[in-house]
């Protein structure tokens, strides 16, 4: 009995930890199943805020729906997208985001980089998978690299594509010794694309004249000191301040033959003889492909950023004929669009 | 130098209506009516509407200045019917108009690509005139032929509403709607119906401000609902640095004033943009207020200490 007793004694002191040990383990296993099981069978409420609406804004969503239905997802069983726009009001920005943390948003889907720092400045909550953003590390919160990012947080970015723009500049326009961008300065993005133009001007030895200008009615006058620098093209860069006013900057080049090279698809339409835009679908399919993974488990501090990959490469040969320039075959050869004979 | 000229004059007649709108509002009813801010964007995005729906410009421009008026009415009862304060229903407006603007255009901006629209006519205007719908040369300094053409309708425009103003005002209804503004409790005393006074004040000076926005869209080849942010504070602008220039005459050169106080304000800042990057523009306009509200005074003051006494008696 002593013996039984002593040995057992001695079992028990390891076996009881050892069957709590098993058994509080077997239970984590199964609450992460059942946890599992709640992300897979609920349905995720995703709210999509956009800064304003853009041409840039309505490909994105085309093209997350169609990465979360690739994904496998199915919308109302899977997800539901309640979609925001502040009209490019910051306050408004601001209430949308805090709403989130009471209305029960699953996860925050940013548009834009004026929608992304308040997002980000609010702090942790709800994951933030974020697009149609230029450089999210402009925001010095959101991280250092592309794998070393804020814990709920990830997304896709755009390339720059300067260079591919610079030799089209320099193929078109061989003799060209000056290109010129207008720039809002109080926009993170703008001043991040202008900083790219100089170091890309620079590298294809062009001078690169920059305006800085903040206010709707001053563009064309802005546009016109810009040509009297004696620029040889301007080369616009994207920002929603030249975005809004690219006709009134197009008019003024056009009145003193200046030619236009620029970075978004609809000012193709509009006079500019070639674009080279970011493919905002496929990034927005990528973010897409984001969500699915964070949806099954996955933590946004496990998915590095990523950056679109996809350009479309537009030419204007109306336009380039109404400057009397010549776009070489090869270039319209790599064309994904050429816009010829609009009446 | 004098294509940033010619600029600065095709927008300071663009936005005289404007000029002559907040005038009507700030210095007949006395108070700086915020509604401006959204039904100046309400011409721009109802013309846009409406163009974008194959309307000619002539048209929607006139149906966006229907548009403003109506804010204006809105305003108008705010504080005729439910007593609310002026600045404050004008406060309410234009904040419920910055959502109904986006609605009607059914996004935040919309460039005009292939619509018909005023500046359409300008450069087959510029064609028919100048033989050019680009650049001309005047002394060796070139300036735009569709902006000149600008100058000349614009200013026709501003032109037809300054003399169409003068006679309203000098009608037994014009007066009436001045004197309430000024003394209320007389005008009533006189029989004036005080509360329609406020209202055709309002729909009057919203219907101006949305037909410098109509227009001013069609300048800028793009309408975006953002277009009428900050257009009080310019207004005004206009209005002081007018005031200033013609100080307190006759009710015809006060509102002369207002028109010359846009293109002298648009000319300084024409100005200020050849110098250089100007990044604070909006900045300099408070300033440019500030300096025509408080130069004047110290202006006659200076003087009248200088001038002996004699001539001052």
């Amino acid at each position: 009995m002593t013996v039984f007793s002593r040995l057992a004694a001695k079992n028990m002191t390891v076996f009881v930890p050892l069957l709590a040990s098993l058994l509080f383990l077997l239970s984590c296993q199964k609450q992460e199943e059942v946890k599992r099981e709640d992300q897979e069978k609920r349905t995720w409420k995703l709210t999509m805020i956009a800064f304003e609406e853009l041409r840039q804004t309505r490909d994105a969503e085309k093209g997350f729906r169609e990465g979360l239905a690739a994904a496998g997802l199915q919308e109302v069983d899977d997800y539901i997208i309640v979609k925001r726009n502040a009209q490019g009001d910051n306050g408004t920005v601001l209430s949308m985001i805090d709403a989130t943390s009471t209305d029960g948003t699953d996860m925050i889907i940013s548009l834009q980089t004026s929608t992304l720092e308040p997002a980000v400045k609010r702090g942790e909550g709800v994951p933030i998978v974020f697009m149609v953003v230029a450089n999210p590390f402009v925001i010095s919160t959101v991280g250092q690299s592309d794998t070393d990012h804020l814990p709920y947080l990830t997304g896709v970015y755009t390339n720059t594509t300067f260079e591919s723009m610079m030799h089209y500049i320099r193929k078109v326009l061989p003799d060209a010794r000056s290109i010129g961008t207008l720039f809002n300065p109080d926009e993170r993005n703008a001043v991040f694309y202008k900083n790219g133009l100089l170091e890309a001007g620079a590298n294809a030895g062009l001078t690169v004249e920059t305006y800085g200008v903040n206010y709707k009615t001053s563009v064309p006058q802005a546009t016109q000191s810009l040509i009297n620098r004696g620029i040889d093209a301007i080369c616009q860069i994207e920002d929603n301040m030249t975005s809004a006013t690219f006709s009134s900057i197009m008019k003024v080049a056009r009145e003193n033959r200046v030619p236009v090279f620029s970075f978004v698809n609809e000012q193709a339409e509009q006079g500019s003889i070639i674009v080279v835009a970011p493919d905002y679908t496929q990034g927005a399919r990528m973010a897409a492909s984001y969500v699915a993974r964070i949806m099954r488990g996955e933590s946004p501090e496990d998915i590095p950023l990523g950056r679109i990959t996809k350009f479309d490469h537009i030419v204007n040969l109306d336009a380039a004929r109404e400057f009397g320039l010549t776009i070489p075959q090869d270039i319209i050869d790599r064309a994904d669009i050429v816009l010829e004979g609009k009446e | 130098m004098i294509s940033a000229a010619v600029s600065a004059l095709a927008q300071g007649f663009i936005l005289a209506p404007l000029a002559l709108g907040v005038f009507l509002s700030y210095r007949i009813l006395r108070f700086p009516d915020l509604t401006v801010d959204g039904s100046f964007g309400t011409g721009a995005v109802v013309a846009a509407a409406l163009m974008i729906g194959g309307m000619n410009p002539a048209s929607a421009t006139l149906l966006g200045m229907i548009g403003g008026g109506i804010a204006g009415l809105c305003t108008a009862l705010l504080v005729t019917r439910l007593g609310i304060q002026k600045l404050l229903a004008g406060i309410l407006v234009m904040t419920a108009l910055y959502n109904i603007n986006a609605h009607i255009l059914g996004g935040g901006s919309y460039p005009f690509i292939d619509e018909v629209t005023l500046s359409t006519y300008a450069e087959a205007a510029a064609r028919a005139l100048f033989d050019t719908d680009r650049m001309l040369v005047f002394l060796g300094m070139p300036f735009s032929s569709q902006n000149l053409v600008w100058v000349l309708f614009a200013g026709a425009v501003s032109v037809v509403l300054l003399v169409l103003l003068t006679v309203f005002f000098r009608t037994r209804f014009g007066l009436a709607m001045r004197a309430a503004g000024g003394n209320p409790s007389a005008a009533r005393a006189v029989g004036a119906n005080v509360s329609t006074m406020v209202v055709s004040t309002l729909v009057l000076s919203n219907a101006l401000a949305a037909l410098s926005g109509a227009m001013f869209a069609q300048f800028f080849h793009a309408a975006a609902i953002t277009d009428g942010t900050g257009m009080l504070v310019m207004g005004l602008a206009y209005v002081l640095v007018g005031a200033a220039l013609f100080g307190q005459r006759s009710f015809a050169l006060r509102l002369l004033g207002a028109v010359v106080g846009t293109l002298l304000y648009h000319l300084i800042i024409a100005a200020l943009v050849q110098s250089g990057e100007v990044r604070d523009l909006k900045l300099v306009a408070a300033v440019v207020v500030l300096l025509a509200l408080t130069l004047p005074p110290f202006v006659r003051k200076m003087l009248s200490r200088r001038m002996p006494k004699e001539a001052v008696r």
